[in-house]
C-alpha cells in the first residue's frame, strides 16, 4: 500500500434521490446530531485509515463513463416512504 | 428504475399495522447525518443497527436493510453503514449498491442541507466524500466549510474541471488531500500535482486527469474562467494553496490511460 494509502479511485456518485418524501417521512435533522466533536483537523493523524486507501483496480458500474454519463442509473425516489416493515413483523405506516 | 420491482403494500396478515391516534405523534422516519432513526410515536425510537432486517417500502418497491455498521471517519461524525437488498415480488433479493473499490455492496442515507434527502452508496463520488470526512451536514467546531469541501470533493473524484461534467475513468488512482488536513498527500512516487478544487470545480488544472477524455486545450477553450489557471507553469500546490476558492487538491499519474 505505501502511499497508495492515500490513493482513490474515482467514481461518480451512486445515489438515489429520496426527495419529497411526505411529512411522516420527512427527512429531518436532529439538533443533536450537529453537536461537533472534539476533534480538531491538527489532531488528525496523516496516516490515519481513511476509505480512500482504496486499491485502484476496483472496477464498478456507478463510475463515470469517459464522456461523463453516469453508468448507473440515478434512481429518482420522489415519492415518500409509506411504511417500514420491522423485522418482528410490525407495520410502521408513515403516512 | 429498473431496479425496483412493483411493491407490495404489506406483509402478510400477521402484520401489525402502527398508524398515529389522537394525542400521538404520527410515526416518523428521520434521516440524521448517515443514519435512519424511525420514530414510531413519542416513545419508541427505533435507530442504528435496531432498524436491521426492517424493510423500507416505497411505491417503486421494498428496500429491506440487511445490516448495519458504524465506521469512524477521519472528521466528523460517525457514518451508519447499511447493507441494502431490493426485495423482488419472486421472494428474491438484489443488492441496491455496485461493490466500491473495497467490494463491499453498502450505502447511507443523506440528507444535504438545503437539499433532497437521498440512498447514496459507498462506490460513489458523493458516498466516498462523506467517508473521507467531509460531511455536509456536519457543523464543525473549527468552522469547517464542510458542505463545500464535500461538493468540491466530487469534482475532484470526478475530474470535474469545469462544474458541468466528470471526465474521470474508472479504476483511475488519484491522492486526494484538503487545506484543512483532513485529508493529507501521500505523494504517491511518480504522482504529480493535477489541480486544485472548488465547491465550482477546478481553480486551476496544471494537466488533466485522463489526457484522452480531455485536454489543456479544450480545458481552456470550455471554461474561460480558467484562462491563466491552466498548465504546470500556472497551476502548482505552491501557488494555489493561497488561493482562497481552493479548498482540495489533488495529484495523479501522468499519462495515465
Amino acid at each position: 500500500m505505501i502511499k497508495i494509502t492515500k490513493t482513490v479511485t474515482a467514481f461518480l456518485m451512486g445515489g438515489l434521490a429520496l426527495a419529497a418524501m411526505s411529512s411522516g417521512a420527512t427527512a429531518e435533522i436532529a439538533a443533536n446530531a450537529l453537536t461537533p466533536n472534539a476533534l480538531t483537523p491538527n489532531a488528525l493523524t496523516p496516516n490515519a485509515l481513511t476509505p480512500n486507501a482504496l486499491t485502484p483496480n476496483a472496477l464498478t458500474p456507478n463510475a463515470l463513463t469517459p464522456n461523463g454519463q453516469k453508468a448507473m442509473p440515478f434512481i429518482d425516489l420522489s415519492s415518500s416512504i409509506e411504511s417500514v416493515e420491522l423485522s418482528n413483523g410490525t407495520v410502521v405506516v408513515l403516512r | 428504475m429498473t431496479w425496483l420491482t412493483p411493491g407490495r403494500a404489506c406483509t402478510g396478515l400477521a402484520a401489525l399495522v402502527l398508524l398515529s391516534g389522537p394525542g400521538q405523534a404520527a410515526p416518523q422516519l428521520r434521516v440524521e447525518g448517515t443514519e435512519f432513526v424511525l420514530e414510531q410515536d413519542n416513545v419508541r425510537v427505533l435507530r442504528g443497527e435496531a432498524l436491521a432486517g426492517a424493510v423500507l417500502v416505497l411505491p417503486q418497491g421494498r428496500i429491506r436493510i440487511a445490516s448495519v455498521a458504524r465506521e469512524k471517519p477521519p472528521y466528523g461524525s460517525e457514518i451508519f453503514l447499511y447493507h441494502f437488498l431490493v426485495e423482488n415480488g419472486a421472494g428474491s433479493s438484489q443488492e441496491l449498491c455496485e461493490p466500491d473499490p473495497n467490494g463491499q455492496r453498502l450505502g447511507f442515507p443523506l440528507q444535504v442541507p438545503g437539499e433532497p434527502a437521498g440512498l447514496t452508496c459507498t462506490g460513489g463520488a458523493v458516498g466516498k466524500c462523506v467517508r473521507f470526512g467531509y460531511q455536509p451536514w456536519y457543523l464543525s467546531k473549527e468552522g469547517l466549510p464542510l458542505k463545500a469541501l464535500h461538493q468540491a470533493c466530487v469534482n475532484l473524484v470526478t475530474a470535474n474541471y469545469g462544474g458541468d461534467r466528470g471526465t474521470t475513468r474508472n479504476g483511475t488512482p488519484i491522492d486526494i488531500y484538503d487545506r484543512f488536513g483532513i485529508q493529507q498527500p501521500a505523494y504517491a512516487p511518480g504522482m504529480t500535482f493535477e489541480a486544485a478544487w472548488s465547491p465550482r470545480g477546478s481553480v486551476c488544472v496544471a494537466r488533466p486527469r485522463i489526457e484522452q477524455n480531455i485536454s489543456l486545450d479544450e480545458i481552456r477553450q470550455k471554461y474561460p474562467h480558467l484562462q491563466g489557471f491552466v498548465g504546470e507553469e500556472a497551476c502548482s500546490e505552491e501557488k494555489m494553496r493561497g488561493h482562497p476558492d481552493a479548498l482540495l487538491f489533488n495529484r495523479s499519474y501522468p499519462g495515465y490511460r
